[in-house]
């Protein structure tokens, strides 16, 4: 009986472990945004299938690999100190890697990212129609299902289910 | 003796593949806090990304394999900034000190622009695009490994303004 609960803390404590580094990524973002002001979101794969209203498989297909994604809705006073360029910095000190970055004007968009054997994770920020987001993404993303979906969307087979 | 000439090679190249987008990288310093310029850039890494999308036909598999060998892309642009003769004059002066090489060059009544390169053992290694108009300034650094061939498709895909003369090379090459 004490082998087993041996075995059973060892193994509980090497998931923790093996965790434990994302959830400190995770944590950057959760440090920087939520203030109580912000509106948060956070999906999951079965979350993401379940707003594809049409039920497109490309875009079933580009999230299933996803195991968390947060969005956050930043508010006015976060927008006009720009404090979410914080994000991008954040992650670049822990390692992520730069895709995009994109500012001045009215444009204000950042893609970092990380891949990892455990798990790829990508966070940033973009605005759209005056709104700013702040994200954090774990997981996979299925790369290459992206030009099929976009063809879906041109066909308008995949109805638009974002505000 | 043979570690110390690999070690010599990574170095030049790493030296190499930091030169490439300097030009541009220095704008994008100077012009970093200057709101009426619009400052992109896409890493290598983005680009590695094509090389997981699918191809359909076999010009798609040519396509994404050409976007694949790019290192980087920089843009500084403005629409509507006073001293963009200035800007584009400097920036012009600027390309030919850092010995680029002129591809192209399109003049027209509303706008100014040139395409230069630096080339490699045969290998084009930077395009340059400069644009200036009577308020428009644009400034563009293409690197990586750039295959001629596909550049104007490559520049129709990323819809860049001005990028899209780069198509009359394939006509002046036919």
């Amino acid at each position: 009986m004490k082998a087993v609960t041996n075995k059973v803390t060892l193994i509980a404590l090497f998931l923790g472990l093996s965790i434990q580094p994302l959830l400190a990524q995770e944590q950057i973002i959760k440090d920087l945004f939520e203030t109580g002001n912000e509106k948060k979101y956070a999906f999951y794969a079965s979350t993401l299938r379940m707003v594809n209203l049409t039920k497109n498989k490309e875009y079933n297909e580009l999230v299933n690999g996803i195991d968390k994604l947060l969005v956050y809705s930043l508010d006015s006073a976060t927008i006009a100190s720009k404090s979410y360029k914080k994000v991008a910095d954040a992650y670049l000190n822990e390692g992520f890697e730069e895709y995009i970055m994109a500012f001045g004007g009215d444009i204000n968009i950042a893609l970092i990212g990380k891949e990892n054997k455990r798990a790829n994770e990508f966070a940033g920020y973009t605005n759209m129609d005056g709104n700013t987001f702040a994200f954090y993404l774990r997981g996979s993303i299925a790369w290459e299902k992206i030009p099929s979906l976009l063809k879906s969307i041109r066909k308008e087979e995949f109805l638009t289910f974002l505000p | 003796m043979k570690k110390g000439i690999i070690a010599f090679v990574l170095i030049i190249g790493s030296m190499a593949a930091m030169a490439q987008g300097k030009l541009v990288a220095n704008y994008f310093d100077d012009l970093a806090d200057n709101e009426a310029y619009t400052k992109v850039s896409v890493s290598s890494k983005m680009f590695s990304l094509f090389t997981e999308l699918e191809a359909g036909s076999e010009a798609e598999k040519e396509f994404l394999k050409a976007v694949s060998k790019l290192k980087g892309l920089k843009i500084i642009a403005a629409d509507s900034i006073p001293n963009s003769a200035s800007m584009y004059k400097k920036a012009i002066n600027d390309v030919n000190k850092a010995g680029y090489e002129e591809l192209m060059s399109v003049q027209d009544a509303e706008e100014n622009m040139k395409f230069s390169i630096k080339e490699k053992n045969g290998v084009i290694e930077e395009l340059l695009m400069v644009a200036g108009g009577k308020k428009r300034f644009v400034l563009l650094s293409l690197y990586g490994e750039i295959d001629l061939k596909n550049i104007s498709k490559i520049a129709q895909a990323m819809k860049v303004e001005g990028l899209q003369n780069l198509s009359k090379l394939d006509e002046s090459s036919n």
